[in-house]
């Protein structure tokens, strides 16, 4: 056993770090997660109790409001019009001792006149930028990679890419148009085919193959779904929007 | 301060994963649960980050949530007891592995002491000694007195020390 002191211990373990891959790992789960308000503990989920409520509120706005998808298509949609609203609003982050403070420096990128879309509500439709046109691919807002640029290399620009990505095909769901989902889920997938959000943009494929009536690719998405993500707690919104495609 | 200062979610994580992961271990959230922690963490950030006033910095703000999480995790450790031995979360990382394996051993020999401290101790010590916060950080993380963080910091360094003879004496009764 070391014969080291107090103190001599604590500047050595204080040295500890989380092993290698654990960060990358969990971002998409806890980003994920976080935006759909899904806590693992009971505490935590007695308060998540509330944030549903939230997610309820915003299906019964959809109903009234007209919108002629199924209700999991709306479930997901309200995260998804939340967790962007939640991603874009803010900025300013007060740097600390030790911290990495973040850079002035202009954004790589141009901004995207999609970030103010997605930073209204859910009731505004936006006109859809075709997803096919290189031009109007969706980028991170300046803000956004500003507020990140003294973070790793590529890995905020990715999740937010990836989340802009998936709130684009979970938007033209909202609208009904499911053709348009699906074209930003095939860019989401040949993007990132091992991307953070990979669970929530094969959820919002089987929501747009089932909403759209593709009874084969339904079937085949839905049981892909299941298969890879067989604990997934959107696994209920895409049985229920799959329903009809499903074998009983 | 406006709502439009505050940090996003995707910017939390960036820069302060690394904190919220090694508090929580070192307020005793086991390595078998640390990830689900973690995400608690956030989970529950993401919700208030709306409430945050900012007279405080984020990382007391965070350290707070955290303390919740990690006590909430501790009190249904039990049903974990039976899972696998899961690798230590926190290890060396050094350009020399035999430097690096000496900040592993001294991490797992530390995580053994801090096991044995009452929490609210334990909340003091692992902010004043391994994320150097100021005694007025302390004071406004946990929600308690200055006086209170001096007095449970020297009674934290009197229970490790003491901890950390015991442990030693035993080792020395059993053996190499």
């Amino acid at each position: 056993m070391s014969e080291l002191d107090l103190d001599s211990l604590v500047a050595r373990a204080r040295r500890a770090v989380p092993r290698d891959g654990v960060k990358a790992q969990l971002r998409g789960r806890i980003v994920g997660a976080a935006l759909g308000g899904i806590a693992t503990s009971a505490v935590v989920n007695s308060a998540a109790a509330s944030a549903f409520k939230g997610v309820l509120t915003w299906f019964a706005a959809g109903a009234a409001l007209g919108v002629l998808v199924g209700a999991p298509a709306v479930l997901l949609l309200s995260q998804s019009a939340a967790s962007t609203a939640g991603l874009q609003r803010q900025t300013a982050l007060p740097t600390q001792p030790g911290e990495s403070s973040r850079s002035d420096a202009p954004a790589p990128q141009s901004p995207s006149p999609r970030s103010s879309d997605a930073a209204r509500g859910a009731s505004d439709v936006p006109v859809e930028p075709a997803p096919q046109q290189t031009s109007n691919l969706p980028q991170p807002s300046r803000r956004a990679s500003t507020a990140v640029a003294s973070t790793p290399a590529a890995q905020v620009p990715s999740i937010q890419r990836e989340t802009e990505i998936v709130t684009e095909a979970q938007r033209a769901l909202q609208r009904g148009d499911a053709s348009s989902a699906l074209a930003w889920l095939d860019r989401y997938d040949a993007e990132f085919p091992r991307g953070g959000l990979a669970e929530e943009a094969l959820a919002a494929r089987a929501v747009a193959t089932c909403t759209h009536g593709q009874a084969d690719a339904s079937r085949r998405t839905v049981a892909q779904f299941r298969r890879r993500y067989a604990a997934s707690p959107l696994l209920p919104r895409v049985d229920a929007a799959c329903r009809k495609w499903i074998e009983p | 301060m406006t709502a439009l200062d505050l940090p996003t979610l995707a910017e939390l994580y960036e820069l302060h994963f690394d904190f919220v992961y090694r508090s929580l271990r070192r307020l005793g959230v086991r390595s078998a649960t640390l990830e689900d922690a973690t995400q608690d963490v956030f989970v529950v950030a993401q919700r208030r980050l709306s409430t945050f006033e900012q007279r405080s910095a984020i990382k007391t703000w965070l350290f707070g949530i955290a303390f919740r999480v990690a006590r909430d995790h501790r009190r249904h450790a039990s049903k974990y007891a039976s899972s696998p031995l899961v690798e230590e979360a926190l290890v060396g990382k050094d350009p020399d592995p035999q430097e690096a394996a000496l900040i592993t051993e001294a991490t797992g020999l530390m995580q053994t002491l801090l096991d044995q401290l009452d929490e609210h101790r334990r909340a003091v010590f692992v902010l004043a000694e391994f994320e150097e916060f100021t005694a007025q950080e302390i004071a406004e993380s946990l929600g308690i007195g200055a006086n209170t963080v001096y007095s449970r910091l020297r009674l934290a360094r009197r229970d490790l020390d003491q901890a950390l003879r015991r442990l030693r004496a035993r080792a020395d009764w059993i053996g190499p």
